[in-house]
């Protein structure tokens, strides 16, 4: 009797307090928790990652803004 | 004025889809305003629909309606055949997961998420995979995990990981399990080496024991909330994308794949021959969409192509075949072709509620025409199917058919009878012209080359 009147309790709760979920599917107790822990786990790789490209992108920029320096200089000395 | 649902689309409060007057159309309800409103305004809709990613709409009268819920109408672009999961090759269901998972990466650079992960939100277009459910985008609300995770990893990781892992041919579970192969399932079908990868040990192995442990609790994702950051959501992505790209598959070994190689039984001579005929004959009646039926690698298929159809439906029975004809596609960058694997005896049926949701494959007909070449001896003799049987199949399926018989004195034929005792005594021409006049009308017959075998083309009698 007194778990039944506890898990009315609670499922009254759970319907008043939760917001309305777009999630229309079943996205399933043990996923949400199961992506939290593999994002924990690959997020420093994933940091890594985005460095590694930010810093390749940021040298090849570097280098393209060098190469075409020369030129510059090659057409102010010609227009002198 | 004709009004009827779309069986499959239900699910979905935001909105589904529907037929007015034989006009496919995607009802958005007063619900899901804000959210159809943003999709457009952050210009996230324009970004997918310019990189063809996603199928394009036009908003039409309200007028169109199907209910008073209605809070906009939008008529998308028709495709012209619609395919399923169970029904491709391993790379095209790849590249559909690939497609879902960088839809989901762009979405999130403008606050969106997907709210679902389902195979049955990808088609086949001009030879891509582009997404079809403008209503599964939804807000983002940072923290949040992603609740279409565990329908992702059933639809997409699960197959592709046992197709490529365990045998190309458990992508067939698609058709028994409707919302993706469960979990438990996939861990216990692939081999133990599958656990020390470790993509695969967390989003299946791990996911299984997780799920298994979680069932008797219900937790919302709305209460998980805080716990799955937007970079954190990002990293998943990439090593749900990362581990999807590192599976593959190559065809070979599967018993179609080289039949042409090892089996040319007509001589190159022959097949040219069977090749001018059969531009001739598709030149003439200028069929649009084709259903070439027991297409090997799609040879005769782009044929069809050449000769004018612009939908040509390249179904066969082995995977490797489907998994080639699709390889050479992509690389040739062709948009007329859909290859698709089917076998004959055992077509695709209806599944889902009411085995209504997805359609078999005779109601996505009918096409213009059939291509049955090289075909009909396995049906016949292999598969023990009456002649009459065979006509009354095709006629379903599109008023011209080109069909090639293949007469017992063929080798191929030789060699399917050299194990069995040959019972089929009304196996012979005369009785295919008999039993298929019935049906058909022969427009045309000819005599290949080099062969034992005539090319027929079968125009449908009128009822």
């Amino acid at each position: 009797m007194k778990k039944n009147i506890t898990i009315t309790v609670l499922m009254i709760c759970f319907v008043l307090f939760s917001k309305p979920a777009y999630a229309y599917i079943d996205p399933g107790t043990g996923s949400l928790f199961l992506q939290i822990l593999i994002a924990g786990v690959v997020g420093f790789l994933f940091t890594l990652k985005t460095f590694g490209r930010n810093i390749k992108s940021f040298i090849k920029g570097f280098t393209l803004r060098r190469s075409s320096k020369p030129s510059q200089k090659q057409k102010n000395d010609d227009a002198e | 004025m004709s009004l009827s649902n779309v069986p499959g689309s239900f699910r979905d409060p935001s909105g589904f889809l529907y037929y007015r007057d034989n006009q496919l159309y995607r009802q958005i309800n007063h619900a899901y305003s804000r959210q159809y409103e943003h999709l457009i305004q952050s210009g996230l809709y324009d970004e997918l629909c310019d990189n063809g990613m996603i199928v394009p709409h036009h908003e039409v009268n309200l007028d169109l309606a199907y209910d008073d819920q209605a809070y906009k109408i939008i008529q998308p672009q028709k495709l012209p055949t619609i395919s399923y999961p169970y029904e491709w090759a391993f790379s095209q269901l790849k590249d559909a997961a690939l497609l879902t998972l960088s839809i989901q990466q762009a979405a999130l650079k403008k606050d969106i998420v997907l709210k679902d992960a389902s195979a049955y939100n990808v088609q086949f277009h001009h030879g891509r995979p582009v997404f079809i459910d403008t209503l599964s985008f939804d807000f983002y609300e940072e923290g949040r995990p992603w609740a279409a995770y565990r329908q992702f990893c059933q639809h997409f990781l699960a197959p592709l990981a046992l197709m490529c892992r365990t045998d190309i041919r458990l992508n067939q579970l698609l058709r028994v399990y409707i919302d993706g192969i469960p979990m438990d399932l996939a861990s216990a079908l692939l081999p133990t080496t599958s656990k020390l990868n470790f993509s695969l040990g967390m989003h299946i192995h791990l996911h299984a024991r997780t799920q298994k442990k979680f069932a008797a609790q219900t937790h919302s994702s709305e209460k998980v909330k805080g716990s799955l950051s937007k970079k954190s959501f990002l990293a998943l992505l990439d090593n749900l994308t990362s581990c999807i790209q590192k599976l593959v598959w190559k065809p070979g070994g599967t018993e179609w794949y080289d039949y042409y190689e090892s089996n040319n039984n007509y001589g190159e001579e022959g097949l040219k021959e069977k090749e001018i005929l059969l531009e001739k004959v598709l030149r003439r009646i200028a069929p649009k969409t084709v259903w070439d039926l027991g297409s090997n690698t799609g040879y005769f298929s782009r044929i069809a192509v050449k000769a004018g159809a612009e939908n040509v439906v390249s179904w066969d029975i082995d995977p490797g075949c489907v998994e080639s004809n699709y390889r050479m596609m992509v690389r040739q960058k062709e948009t007329c072709l859909l290859p698709l694997l089917l076998d004959l005896t055992n077509p695709s049926p209806g599944i889902g509620w009411d085995n209504d949701e997805r359609l078999p494959m005779q109601m996505r007909a009918p096409a213009d025409a059939v291509l049955a070449l090289g075909l009909i001896h396995h049906l016949a003799i292999s598969n023990n199917v009456p002649l009459s049987r065979i006509a009354d199949f095709f006629c379903k399926l599109a008023p011209w058919l080109i069909l090639e018989f293949v007469p017992k004195e063929d080798s191929q034929v030789q060699k399917l009878l050299a194990t069995r005792d040959d019972i089929f005594t009304t196996y012979n021409q005369d009785c295919f012209e008999e039993q298929f006049k019935e049906l058909y009308t022969i427009e045309e017959s000819v005599k290949v080359q080099k062969t034992k075998r005539t090319l027929y083309c079968l125009k449908r009698r009128k009822k």
